[in-house]
């Protein structure tokens, strides 16, 4: 991006009117170019939110990281530089280079940076943090030449690892990626020393905007994708298996397809992270099952669920595997080596992202891989990862059922031995809850989305409560697959909430859920009138009212809201009596346990 | 008599056009810096009569012109560019803008 760019798209912002998105960035140089290239990137990724800027104190880093402990932002951003670790380190003071005072910088470097990792593990207990170890070259301190790492420049590095091994181990900050940052902004280029001396900037316009782009890409990474349904000949393996037959397709540097054996790597790291894996190819099954059920091969035949191969078009395959996992095209990934079938399928599907798998070409695929990285990546890996394809696979005895009739019998679901364990803990340390609301849009009550602050904020009112549901069943743990936000009130619900005079508003108050979200991986069991049922039971309140909003994908919300309270358009407020829940409510059979973590 | 001094008439007119085409480039690179301005506005900007036009503004517009002309205004120099007239004849004249 360039430097008019990114002051045109600020200059666009300045007439939009929404919730802000405050951000600040906290460097101990002049934050000038950087803030700029930031404020640009940050309007890009949040089009309807005006950008609240705010930036530190000059040339004091720690005492900035103080200052923001008190703030709410959305997200922060910390630039650390040599000179902040020690004066001596950057151009603009004067306080010599002699051998002697090598020591004296690596002790003082060290103190500094634990002082920054304390301040940052506390600002990062509310604040998601995006944090720059160093990107310019160490200054010509050393007494050894330029083309020898000597003890002060290693101590100085080995400082800076520890320091950032220290602060990503902390809950909120998020370490900036060295090896993405050195390829698009080489180290040579990165230094602007005029603009140093004269401004206290030290950057180059490019190596801004680069640092800019990767550190908002931290901060607000954009939605991972949830699945990849790859082709199997010259993609998953090297040759056809139809023509060669199972034992002669390879993925061997002996045979020349080290790439397809590195592909498969990859794909079984992916499924053990909990990515849902497909297969979409045109072959004969008998001759897939064999081909992957191979002792040598690298991804294991279970992993990929389901397995579509057939003579039929790859468009009908992809359309039969989104169906089973039961998430829409945009949040999925095609694989094929076939120009012919991307485009046959992408016809079909627009908003699947289609890749080619170049075949032969070896730095193509390695871009590939780091694409599906991209793509796919998360920060950790959690409980429900490790769920998420066995609760798919154990979820096709429900989608048979629902497939033959519509709706599960209820015999069917009698049967299901299902259990809901509810939690009301409120905690905010815990990421499952809050990564399912700013993931899931079919069951969500108004698309809305929170920062790690304002989800943070929202719980330190005294008023509001948490329900985070897990569940289980014959078929197996889905985990969490739900989480309520909420507040109870006092004294009935407002004048106008409700649909009309009831004599349930006479009960002593009535709770409001702000935020419900449910995985798609749970419907169909009534898990949501289960939980409506138990906050009118514990909470023993006469009404609920919802803040429904509609949104592009939230019909299987709407539904569910229409069938209890009646037609959603044209109302102002959406409430729901306890009679008129309880004359609607389809019988349950799903066990209730109680779980606090104190 | 003595004779009058010799014009190009072609060459005058294609500095003037020159000199249009540069002035609007800087406008447009007013624009960003200062936005809301009229182009007379900007005309007529001088770091005296302008509020918004402090350090950081100078050295945004530095970075600007550095980016759409190709020419980099040295520190010293960049002190004495303190209106829109002054950098437009700094473009213009001797300083090849490309």
């Amino acid at each position: 991006m360039k430097l008019g760019t990114a002051l045109a798209i600020i200059g666009r912002q300045r007439h939009i009117t929404g919730q802000p998105f405050n951000a600040a960035l906290l460097c101990g140089f002049t934050p000038l170019h950087l803030a700029t290239f930031l404020r640009a990137h940050l309007s890009e990724r949040h089009p309807g939110r005006p950008i609240v800027f705010h930036t530190g104190l000059f040339d004091d880093l720690v005492g900035s990281l103080l200052g923001i402990e008190e703030q709410t932002l959305d997200a922060v951003f910390v630039a650390v530089e040599w000179s902040d670790l020690d004066p001596r380190l950057g151009l603009r003071r004067l306080g010599g280079w002699s051998p002697r005072s090598l020591g004296d910088v690596v002790a003082g470097l060290a103190t500094r940076l634990d002082q920054i990792a304390s301040s940052l593990t506390r600002a990062g207990q509310k604040t998601a943090i995006a944090v720059s170890l160093p990107t310019l070259p160490l200054v010509p301190i050393s007494h050894a030449a330029g083309y020898q790492d000597d003890l002060f420049a290693l101590d100085v590095r080995a400082h800076v690892a520890e320091f950032a091994r220290r602060v990503a181990r902390s809950r909120g900050i998020r370490v900036l990626g060295q090896q993405r940052l050195h390829r698009l902004s080489p180290l040579a280029s990165r230094h602007d020393v005029g603009m140093d001396l004269q401004a206290a900037f030290p950057y180059s316009r490019t190596h801004a905007a680069h640092l800019a782009e990767l550190l908002v890409s931290l901060a607000c990474p954009p939605a991972a994708k949830k699945g990849l349904i790859t082709d199997l000949d010259d993609t998953l393996w090297r040759g056809i298996v139809g023509e060669v037959g199972p034992a002669g397709v390879t993925w061997d540097i002996d045979n020349h397809s080290q790439i397809h054996g590195l592909y498969q790597q990859l794909l079984a790291a992916l499924g053990a992270a909990g990515v849902l894996l497909a297969v979409a190819s045109k072959n004969h099954p008998d001759l897939v099952s064999q081909a992957l059920g191979r002792d040598d091969a690298l991804v294991s035949a279970d992993t990929f669920f389901p397995i579509e191969a057939g003579w039929g078009p790859k468009s009908e395959a992809v359309a039969r595997i989104l169906a089973t996992w039961n998430v829409s095209a945009d949040s999925v990934l095609f694989v094929d080596d076939s120009a012919m079938e991307l485009d046959e399928v992408a016809t079909a599907h627009p908003d699947l992202e289609c890749v080619r798998f170049p075949t032969g070409d070896a730095a193509g695929f390695y871009a590939l891989m780091e694409t599906l990285r991209d793509r796919l990546g998360k920060p950790t890996v959690g409980e429900e990862d490790a769920l998420r394809l066995d609760s798919i696979r154990s979820g096709e005895s429900l989608r048979r059922e629902l497939g033959q009739r519509g709706a599960p019998s209820e015999r069917f679901l009698a049967d299901m031995q299902s259990a809901l364990t509810l939690d009301f803990t409120k905690n905010a340390d815990r990421d499952r809850p809050l990564a399912l609301i700013n993931k899931t849009n079919q069951f969500n009550l108004n698309g809305r989305r929170f920062s790690e602050s304002a989800w943070a904020d929202y719980l330190t009112r005294a008023e509001t409560r948490t329900l985070t549901v897990s569940y289980r069943d014959k078929y197996g743990q889905l985990g969490i697959i739900a989480t309520m936000a909420f507040r109870v009130i006092a004294g009935p619900a407002e004048a106008g909430a409700a649909a009309g005079p009831s004599r349930d508003d006479r009960a002593p108050g009535h709770l409001c859920i702000d935020t419900w979200v449910m995985s798609c991986r749970a419907f169909a069991r009534r898990i949501e009138h289960r939980c409506l049922e138990q906050l009118f039971e514990r909470f023993d309140v006469a009404r609920i009212t919802f803040d429904y909003q509609e949104t592009e994908r939230n019909g299987p919300l709407q539904s569910f809201l229409a069938g209890l309270i009646g037609d959603l358009r044209g109302r102002d407020s959406y409430s729901l009596g306890r009679d008129e829940f309880l004359a609607k409510l389809p019988p349950l059979y799903s066990a209730v346990e109680e779980c606090s973590h104190g | 008599m003595a004779e009058a001094p010799h014009t190009n008439k072609d060459d005058t007119e294609n500095d003037n056009q020159d000199a249009g085409e540069v002035s609007n480039r800087l406008i447009r690179c007013f624009e960003l810096v200062f936005p809301g301005l009229s182009r007379a506005e900007i005309r007529s900007a001088n770091m005296a009569s302008l509020a918004r036009w402090d350090s950081v503004a100078t050295l945004n517009l530095s970075s600007l012109i550095d980016e759409e002309f190709g020419v980099q205004i040295d520190d010293e120099e960049l002190g004495l560019l303190i209106s829109f007239d002054l950098i437009l004849d700094y473009l213009t004249e001797g300083h090849n803008a490309s």
